[in-house]
């Protein structure tokens, strides 16, 4: 299986807003598109899914053209919404007969979904103790003289909490058990429990081996699942390729040094740039290991004690700021 | 832009969704529960407050009918009795006290009769006692048989015979007729007929598109608004999206105007065995409608069903667009304002040209696609035009449909994804325009 995209461009009047982008996913894993708010992300997302018209470019799965026919995509949208008024199981079954599940098997993968994502009491009736309601629970509760347990049914979508909200409609995004999953913010809104919740199953779904298309200002998030990735500022492509050569490319630059004394003597000799300093914990900038060696050097002839030394590459969220950074000057 | 059979793949699916949402809508059902209340109660309400016709009196509660006659000619009131049926038992006797005394000698169940000249005619007054049990119809039957009473006198005193009398009194109808009429006598229907079965059917249609179109356009506009679009369209087609809605809205609204007519049906037979309901067919007749007239048939089912379906699609898609163009739901309000404005210049439109009693505007309504919803099936069925001509104007309005089905595919997808004002008419064609563009190049 293989995603290629190539040339798609959208232009309103004759303003570009999505210029040529191009990308490929030959194997299974996580490919991000990252960029600027406005800068195209999810306007390339809709292209890429046949909601916008395109002015220029394809976008083929397994050599065809992407399409429902042709492919099983899962979608979480940057705009997130459910009907408010109807039952969230009907909507569930109906988002999961709309990809040609059959009812039975959507309402067990609903049933193994919600018990996953903990919203089981949102998707059926419950009797006022919070214990699920079943038929035979019905007639065994019930006894002269004992007082009957009152069944309440299950929530609407509007009853329900942004967070309790996003994981339903996660449900819907994965309820067909899609080969192409696109996740537009997926953590946005979420509370820490819930994110580290949402970020398991993209694991597992990567484990699985479905390939994904993530677009996010999370960027630790970004850089803990994806293998490729494509930044996208003011519709052109600025940075494109392997998360891990394009790292490689900026160098080992970023040196944290943890010690038990001030050190900020030495660190002024070495040249090194200071970027944040809490007891004794200093963040530095250097050129490259060279000079990262040199400081190390110093530290150790004057019998200063290190308790961390740990010299890295740039995270993500750095290459990106610089990257965009750069684009604006240059424009 | 082709159509091909994947662009229509789910519709079964939204269908039934769609539908099973309405029929599951406590809204909806309490809405339908009052109105099928209503008719319901229409026809006892309507004997109630109308009353049975005197001419279909089955009992009366008369027991003595007192008759002052102030004119020179005597009645025969042993004979008044054998007269009326009804009035079989009741006893006629002349009055022997003033009228103005009138009510201290009446019973409940009794009635005076003043029958007196005044100028140059002559007037029967009829009245009940104070304390009456009677109805109009009751009385009205005690006048109508002195009248004939005295008719019998006044003839007989310029010395008639009872055949002369019998040639007399046989009634006679008059009817206006066109020369077309004259010379076609069983093709038409009158005037007052056929413009009430206008003014019926243009209601009928009226309310059909009018609901539909409201249905139509709020279920667009809350998936619209509740950013469903996106889930929805990664699954099925955009025209599979809007024909489930357009289908399931129709088979919801045709259910309900099937289930109110047979609320009425039950209304009217249950009714029958309490109380006479013979009126609503008498105030049909009284407006010249009868059923030979009407000659309503499987076949004129089948027209009124066809004209119907041609005119709820055209509606049903005109609100798509118009619903689709909006984006939250305090636009509903002005995306069913152009629908409402077409059905109702539809309506005006052929409640007016009925008036004209003309071959040509008769044949240009039956023919101009919107118009002709509300026209050609009771041109038809008033024998206004042919069937040819009916086929010809359904094949125009299939047409129109097919015309607004093919520009729906064209704008619908961008139209889903628009978000913001109200996109207007020029956007629309802009919209078209760039979406032909695309489908040629871009895609």
């Amino acid at each position: 299986m293989s995603l290629i995209v190539s040339n798609l461009t959208k232009k309103y009047d004759e303003k570009i807003v999505v210029d040529n982008l191009s990308f490929e996913m030959k194997k299974p894993g996580v490919y991000a598109l990252l960029g600027t708010n406005g800068a195209g992300k999810t306007t390339a997302i809709r292209m890429m899914l046949d909601m916008l018209s395109r002015d220029g470019g394809e976008v083929l799965w397994n050599n065809q053209p992407l399409d429902t026919a042709t492919c099983n995509v899962g979608y979480l949208a940057e705009e997130r919404g459910l009907y408010p008024k109807y039952s969230l199981m009907d909507q569930l079954i109906y988002f999961a007969r709309l990809r040609d599940v059959p009812t039975a098997e959507a309402k067990k993968r609903i049933s193994a979904w919600a018990e996953r994502l903990e919203v089981t009491e949102y998707l059926y009736p419950t009797y006022s103790d919070g214990s699920l309601f079943t038929p035979a629970g019905k007639r065994a509760g019930f006894s002269f003289g004992s007082k009957r347990r009152k069944v309440i049914p299950p929530k609407k979508a509007d009853q329900l909490s942004k967070g309790n909200q996003q994981k339903i409609q996660f449900m819907t995004a994965l309820i067909s058990d899609p080969e192409l999953i696109i996740l537009d913010e997926p953590l946005s809104g979420l509370d820490p429990i819930n994110t580290d919740l949402f970020r398991t199953i993209i694991r597992d779904e990567i484990a699985k081996g479905k390939y994904l298309i993530m677009s996010s200002h999370q960027m630790a998030t970004v850089e803990e699942f994806c293998t490729d990735l494509t930044i996208l500022d003011r519709s052109k492509v600025v940075l494109q390729g392997n998360l891990n050569e394009i790292k490689k490319s900026y160098g080992r630059v970023n040196l944290t040094l943890k010690v038990e004394q001030d050190i900020s003597k030495y660190i002024n000799t070495a040249a090194v740039d200071l970027v944040a300093e809490k007891e004794f914990e200093y963040q530095l900038k250097v050129s490259g290991e060279e000079q990262a060696n040199k400081l190390l050097a110093m530290l150790i002839a004057n019998q200063i004690s290190i308790i961390t030394f740990d010299l890295r590459e740039p995270s993500l969220h750095e290459i990106f700021v610089k990257v965009v950074g750069e684009s604006n000057e240059a424009k | 832009m082709k159509l091909n059979k994947n662009d229509f793949t789910g519709t079964g699916k939204v269908y039934s969704f769609t539908l099973t949402q309405y029929a599951k809508s406590k809204a909806n059902l309490i809405a339908m529960a009052i109105m099928m209340l209503l008719v319901l109660v229409s026809v006892p309400l309507l004997i109630f407050f109308k009353g049975s016709p005197a001419a279909n009196l089955k009992t009366t509660n008369l027991e003595k009918v007192y008759v002052l006659n102030e004119t020179q000619y005597p009645l025969l009131l042993e004979q008044a009795a054998q007269q009326n049926s009804l009035l079989a038992d009741v006893v006629f006797v002349y009055a022997d006290f003033p009228a103005e005394n009138y009510a201290a000698h009446l019973n409940a169940n009794d009635a005076f009769l003043h029958l007196y000249k005044a100028n140059n005619s002559y007037v029967i007054d009829a009245y009940p006692s104070k304390t009456s049990a009677l109805s109009d119809g009751e009385i009205s039957q005690a006048s109508s048989v002195i009248s004939f009473l005295f008719n019998e006198a006044r003839f007989r005193g310029m010395g008639a015979t009872e055949e002369q009398f019998a040639v007399v009194i046989s009634g006679y109808s008059s009817n206006v007729a066109s020369v077309d009429d004259y010379l076609n006598p069983n093709q038409a229907l009158g005037m007052d007929a056929r413009f009430l079965i206008q003014y019926v059917y243009a209601i009928l249609v009226m309310m059909l598109c009018m609901t539909s179109s409201i249905y139509i356009i709020r279920t667009i506009i809350e998936e619209k608004s509740s950013k469903l679009v996106e889930l929805l369209m990664i699954s099925i087609k955009p025209l599979a999206m809007i024909t489930g809605k357009i289908l399931a809205v129709m088979t919801y609204v045709f259910c309900m105007i099937i289930g109110l007519g047979a609320c009425f049906l039950i209304s009217f037979w249950v009714t029958g065995f309490f109380a006479d309901v013979s009126i609503i067919r008498e105030m049909l007749i009284s407006l010249g409608l009868t059923s030979a007239l009407l000659n309503i048939s499987w076949f004129t089912l089948v027209i009124i069903l066809v004209s119907l379906l041609l005119g709820y699609m055209t509606f049903s898609l005109i609100s798509g667009i118009t619903g689709t163009s909006c984006s939250s739901m305090e636009d509903v309000n002005s995306a069913s304002q152009l629908t409402t404005m077409i059905v109702m210049s539809g309506y005006m439109i052929s409640i007016i040209a009925v008036a004209f009693e003309n071959t040509t505007v008769t044949l240009i309504t039956s023919l101009f696609p919107i118009v002709a919803i509300f026209c050609a099936p009771v041109a038809y069925v008033c024998g206004n035009i042919t069937f040819t001509i009916l086929v010809l104007s359904w094949l125009l309005q299939a047409l129109t449909v097919a015309f607004l089905a093919w520009f729906c595919a064209k704008i619908y997808r961008d139209l889903l994804m628009h978000k913001g004002s109200r996109v207007q008419f020029k956007e629309l064609l802009s919209m078209a325009k760039t979406s032909e563009l695309s489908a040629k190049g871009g895609k």
